[in-house]
């Protein structure tokens, strides 16, 4: 498997493609989200020039994860489409608190693909985990994320460090909640430990980190 | 008495990380009301094709505090019955956006408040009112 990640201008307007056309066949066609689409492809007001993607491609080169990943200093998905999942608290907005989102690892080059299988947990395990390194890479602390209830129970497995950020909410009939990830010791302990990769969060403890695009 | 009316007077806030801090006794003094329940259907299709073959139903439950901010509490539970009775039995951690902290405000970690919230789910009448609205 493959790790790609960068901003929309920095990885190649295929790859690009390729994940927004992932997320069409994931959100749309497998979840039946109703978000705007057009041609196949599912982009909305979040991607944009700022937004950094992590990609996870096959061994065939296929696309089989996707994360994207939002500066909460300008506007996000959760400050502007889903605020009242906060439990009354005003959005975050800093540098050190990024968003996670449209996060998915479906390999549909498995057999077991249903509607049941957002997320297959090897793929999601490497994927969460570049997720949070780029995040980090790019200055934040903390993670904040709009997900389907069902991943509450998938990142407490994981042993990662993540609480709901107030109560779930059922929205056009899908169970959804806002939930904070801590980049901590009890995260990256817990990441290192079930994933292939290592990388480096020796800084974390000096709040030293930034990236260079 | 004194101590009753304090803890039942506490104010519930949020901290900017999200979490709501409270003592055991603050926790305890909070009323809950079921906010939803569902059934998961099981993700393994490896019963599907064996006629007769026992299953198991599970699901998830999910109940808030009548306090503003919310307390947020959610946990999975397995059916049972026994004289021809059905109950539900909670299983694995509950998940909430409490951190429990001593009598000098000191977070007690996620073990402890995972252990804390278990041993308060064990005397928490939830079981009918589950089984009420599936």
């Amino acid at each position: 498997m493959e790790l790609i990640y960068g901003k929309t201008m920095t990885i190649s307007p295929e790859a690009e493609r390729s994940i927004a056309a992932y997320r069409h066949k994931v959100f749309i066609e497998l979840l039946g989200w109703d978000m705007p689409v057009q041609d196949g492809f599912e982009r909305d007001q979040f991607d944009h020039e700022d937004t950094v993607y992590v990609m996870a491609r096959n061994d065939s080169g296929a696309v089989c994860g996707c994360a994207r990943l939002l500066p909460t200093t300008s506007p996000y998905l959760l400050s502007e489409v889903f605020p009242q999942l906060l439990n009354g608290v005003t959005p975050p907005c800093s540098p050190e608190v990024w968003e996670l989102s449209r996060f998915a690892t479906v390999d549909f080059s498995a057999q077991t693909t249903n509607a049941m299988s957002q997320f297959s947990s090897e793929i999601c395990v490497e994927l969460l985990h570049a997720s949070i390194h780029c995040a980090y890479q790019h200055g934040a602390k903390r993670l904040i994320t709009v997900s389907p209830l069902g991943i509450e129970r998938l990142l407490r497995r994981m042993g990662v460090h993540a609480h709901r950020a107030g109560p779930p909410m059922t929205i056009d009939g899908h169970h959804i909640y806002a939930c904070w990830i801590e980049i901590d010791e009890i995260t990256i302990k817990a990441l290192d430990a079930l994933s292939e990769k290592t990388y480096d969060f020796t800084d974390m403890a000096s709040g030293r980190h930034s990236i260079q695009d | 008495m004194l101590e009753a009316y304090q803890q039942n007077s506490h104010q519930v806030s949020i901290c900017t990380d999200g979490y709501i801090r409270l003592t055991l006794a603050q926790f305890e003094a909070l009323r809950f009301e079921h906010l939803f329940s569902g059934i998961e259907y099981e993700p393994s299709n490896s019963l599907q094709n064996e006629c007769g073959a026992s299953t198991t139903i599970f699901g998830y439950t999910e109940w808030i505090s009548t306090t503003s901010p919310v307390v947020s509490l959610g946990w999975d539970w397995n059916l049972h019955g026994q004289n021809r009775k059905a109950y539900c039995v909670h299983s694995g951690d509950v998940r909430s956006n409490v951190m429990f902290v001593d009598n000098h405000e000191k977070d007690l970690g996620l073990e402890q408040t995972s252990l804390l919230l278990e041993r308060w789910l064990s005397s928490f009448d939830w079981s009918a009112r589950v089984l009420d609205t599936l």
